[in-house]
């Protein structure tokens, strides 16, 4: 090899390393020992929106409006030569000049270099803010799902433990408490699966389905959209009423038929849901001598989960529900 | 004859609320509430002084410090229901030292924290 050759290798070698160096979208910085810049990738440009001038030649620390000027940063660049010491993934979170708020991880180390005795300094930037943003963003949404799951605890809890024992044999307590544990489960399924919002209709179509198409009648009114903690208390009541219908009305007889219809009415200027249940055809109705936790749970769903109202009439012809909940 | 002790209960969720309710009334204590949110239960504490009170920290995102505080100036023990744990009370001087007996508890667990609160224990 002659040293035309040599010169050739050397400047091949040389554009080439150049061209990695450009290639790379993470910016990138080598100092000298005093941290002044020698020089600056494409991506160090790209990433901070500044000029070849306003970097190179200049004091690492001085660049932009001295974001990098952080003592604990400048002790442990310091350290690096003398001491043969790294930075990795020293996390700057600062406003930028031009490109705002970032969260910047800043790596450094001696330079490899072949004489192995380099005094320059290779400096990394690592862009996180997207990262850290998701992570911010997947804690809170861990924090609401671990609070929504204790509360689910809780509710099921409750049913369990105020679903009527007195009179009652344990298969009856547990067909009784499995079928309100089935209407939670499901009011749950239908809130998890819309990001926030349920539609009626689905919700009242799960209720009645069971008892088969043929048993009831369903005039839609407009589409709703639930709310999440609306769900839960209408999945409820609409599961007491189904109930009660197989023991005691339109489905514990042949013929017997269940009505269902809904509206969205003005009252005082403001959207009222109004749900209205009617059952016919079903052995003759008579008021209950005592109210159960069933009565009692379709009113304080209505009352307390919806903040609205729950009317029962015992009308000879069957029973009817007059269900009210304010929505926007 | 002794008065029942009046126990305010604080809970946005209606069928825990109804829970509580239901064990402190067989346990011979008297209801106050339950109060959904803060306003109500603040509300509450304005028409009457309880014996005690049983507070959710979170109630619908809003947390129940503006609650704990009053009951603290009126000397009103309270113990805490609450989904959280400790560490997650720490910011809140009103709540971080308060007995919270969690989202589910058992009653008689429940009755005997309420029991020693009433005490001065």
């Amino acid at each position: 090899m002659n040293l035309e050759d040599l010169y050739r290798l050397l400047r091949s070698e040389h554009v080439q390393a150049q061209g990695i160096v450009d290639t790379l979208e993470e910016p990138l910085l080598v100092l000298d020992q005093t941290g002044c810049v020698l020089t600056a990738n494409r991506g160090f440009y790209e990433t901070f929106r500044v000029s070849r001038d306003d970097t190179v030649g200049r004091s690492l620390f001085a660049l932009g409006d001295g974001q990098w000027d952080i003592a604990e940063l400048r002790r442990l660049v310091g350290e690096i030569i003398p001491k043969s010491a790294a930075v990795v993934g020293y996390e700057v979170e600062a406003e930028f000049p031009t490109i705002g708020r970032r969260t910047m991880l800043v790596s450094a180390r001696r330079l490899v270099h072949p004489d192995n005795n380099s005094t320059s300094i290779l400096i990394l930037f690592e862009d996180v803010t997207d990262r850290r943003r998701s992570e911010a963003q997947k804690d809170i949404l861990l924090a609401e799902t671990r609070h929504r799951m204790k509360n689910l605890l809780g509710i099921v809890r409750s049913l369990a433990s105020q679903t009527d024992v007195e009179g009652r044999s344990a298969k009856e307590y547990r067909d009784a408490f499995l079928g309100r544990f089935q209407a939670v489960a499901e009011a749950e399924k239908l809130a998890l699966a819309s990001s926030d919002q349920a539609d009626l209709s689905t919700l009242v179509e799960q209720a009645l389905q069971p008892a088969g198409a043929e048993r009831y009648r369903i005039v839609p009114g407009p589409p709703v959209a639930l709310k999440q903690p609306q769900v839960l208390p209408i999945s409820l009541i609409l599961h007491e009423l189904v109930t009660n219908a197989w023991k005691y009305g339109a489905f514990s007889k042949t013929g017997g038929l269940v009505h269902l219809t809904w509206d969205i009415v003005k009252k005082d200027g403001k959207p009222v849901l109004q749900i209205d249940w009617r059952e016919e055809n079903g052995p003759p109705v008579t008021p209950p001598i005592r109210t159960g936790f069933g009565s009692k749970l379709i009113d304080l769903s209505a009352v307390q989960g919806l903040r609205g109202t729950a009317e029962l009439k015992y009308e000879p012809t069957g029973l009817r529900a007059h269900i009210t909940a304010p929505v926007d | 004859m002794h008065e029942a002790p009046r126990i305010l209960v604080v809970e946005d969720e209606y069928l825990i609320a109804m829970e509580l309710e239901a064990t402190l009334r067989t346990a011979g204590y008297r209801v106050i509430g339950p109060a959904p949110d803060v306003s109500a239960a603040l509300e509450l504490l304005k028409a009457e002084r309880p014996d005690a009170a049983i507070l959710d920290v979170n109630l619908d995102g809003q947390w129940v410090t503006p609650v704990a505080e009053v009951l603290r100036a009126s000397f009103v023990p309270f113990i805490l229901t609450s989904g959280y744990v400790a560490a997650d009370l720490q910011a809140e001087p009103a709540l971080r030292d308060v007995v919270n007996v969690g989202k589910t508890w058992r009653s008689e667990f429940l009755l005997k924290v309420l029991g020693d609160a009433l005490k001065g224990e």
